[in-house]
């Protein structure tokens, strides 16, 4: 999986390539880490070329989400496939994430 | 079509080539690649049940593919606790550790009935009779705040695992059309079906 980094002002642009899974969902979570220590008020995630997500992503999703409304920032995530909507929908986290 | 059997070791590797090959064996079976992503998705999330509902990480892996779908086999060896057992039984869609087919798979499930808790707990002879000397032992036996704090702790750990257990279930029960879960003693084998839409 590809991880880019765009900071734009306050809105900090997090962009996925490839699949969040068991196997790449460490990546992502080390990088939000420092992505979240830096500091933000506006986190986006562009998930135009992620093809694919498990539970392993959702988790890292999940926790990403907890610590932006802990610092009191905002969240989104664009883009979303239809595989990838489908597996936010299955677990409910469409109730609990903002996806467009 | 049965494929061969592939080894799960906990390893990132041997579970990321088990994976790449179910997703190919089903584009190869003329799934369009949304249901191939799905069928790889459910292998995925069947391996992660099964390491965080019983703690085991290796064992084998199998699709079968059929005329209007496929079958995803998982098969470990492990010892059960009572505990792990029903959680690994409520995944099945029935609720019930359903036997394999043929007269040594029966004859197995019921050595492991008899063999397992459940017998016991549904013993409907068994009474309890609580008496009050009973009740102001157990008030004595109330925790202290240290010992309570690391209590909560823990149950807030547990709580953390079972949030995330449950992700993995909610997409094995939303997208799979079949869950059978079949336990012998210390064989476990979990079969989801997904029937091609």
């Amino acid at each position: 999986m590809e991880i880019t980094k765009k900071v734009d002002g306050n809105t900090t642009m997090i962009s996925l390539k490839g699949r969040l899974d068991t196997i790449t969902s460490g990546q992502l979570e080390s990088e939000m880490k420092n992505v979240l220590q830096e500091g933000l008020s506006n986190l986006v995630f562009d998930f135009s070329e992620l093809d694919y997500i498990s539970s392993s992503g959702l988790r890292v999703m999940l926790t990403t989400q907890k610590k932006v409304d802990e610092i009191e920032a905002k969240m989104k995530i664009t883009n979303v496939n239809e595989f990838v909507r489908g597996v936010f929908e299955a677990t409910g986290f469409t109730r609990i994430m903002d996806l467009s | 079509m049965k494929q061969d059997f592939m080894k799960l070791d906990g390893s990132a590797s041997s579970t990321e080539s088990a994976l790449d090959q179910i997703e190919s064996l089903a584009d190869s079976f003329g799934f369009d690649s949304r249901d191939a992503a799905f069928a790889r998705l459910l292998a995925e999330e069947a391996v992660n049940a099964f390491s965080s509902i019983i703690g085991v990480n290796s064992g084998s892996m199998w699709v079968e593919m059929k005329g209007d779908g496929f079958d995803i086999h998982l098969k470990s060896n492990a010892e059960l606790n009572s505990d792990n057992r029903e959680n690994l039984i409520n995944l099945s869609k029935n609720k019930k550790n359903t036997p394999k087919k043929g007269i040594i798979g029966k004859l197995a499930s019921f050595i492991d009935y008899i063999a397992s808790d459940s017998a016991i707990g549904e013993n409907p002879f068994m009474f309890y009779n609580i008496s009050d000397e009973s009740i102001s032992l157990a008030a004595s036996l109330l925790p202290s705040d240290a010992a309570y704090w690391s209590m909560k702790k823990e149950q807030k750990k547990q709580e953390e695992k079972n949030e995330l257990t449950d992700i993995e279930q909610s997409i094995i029960e939303r997208f799979a059309d079949d869950i059978i879960v079949s336990i012998a003693l210390k064989d476990i084998e979990i079969v989801i079906k997904k029937i091609r839409k």
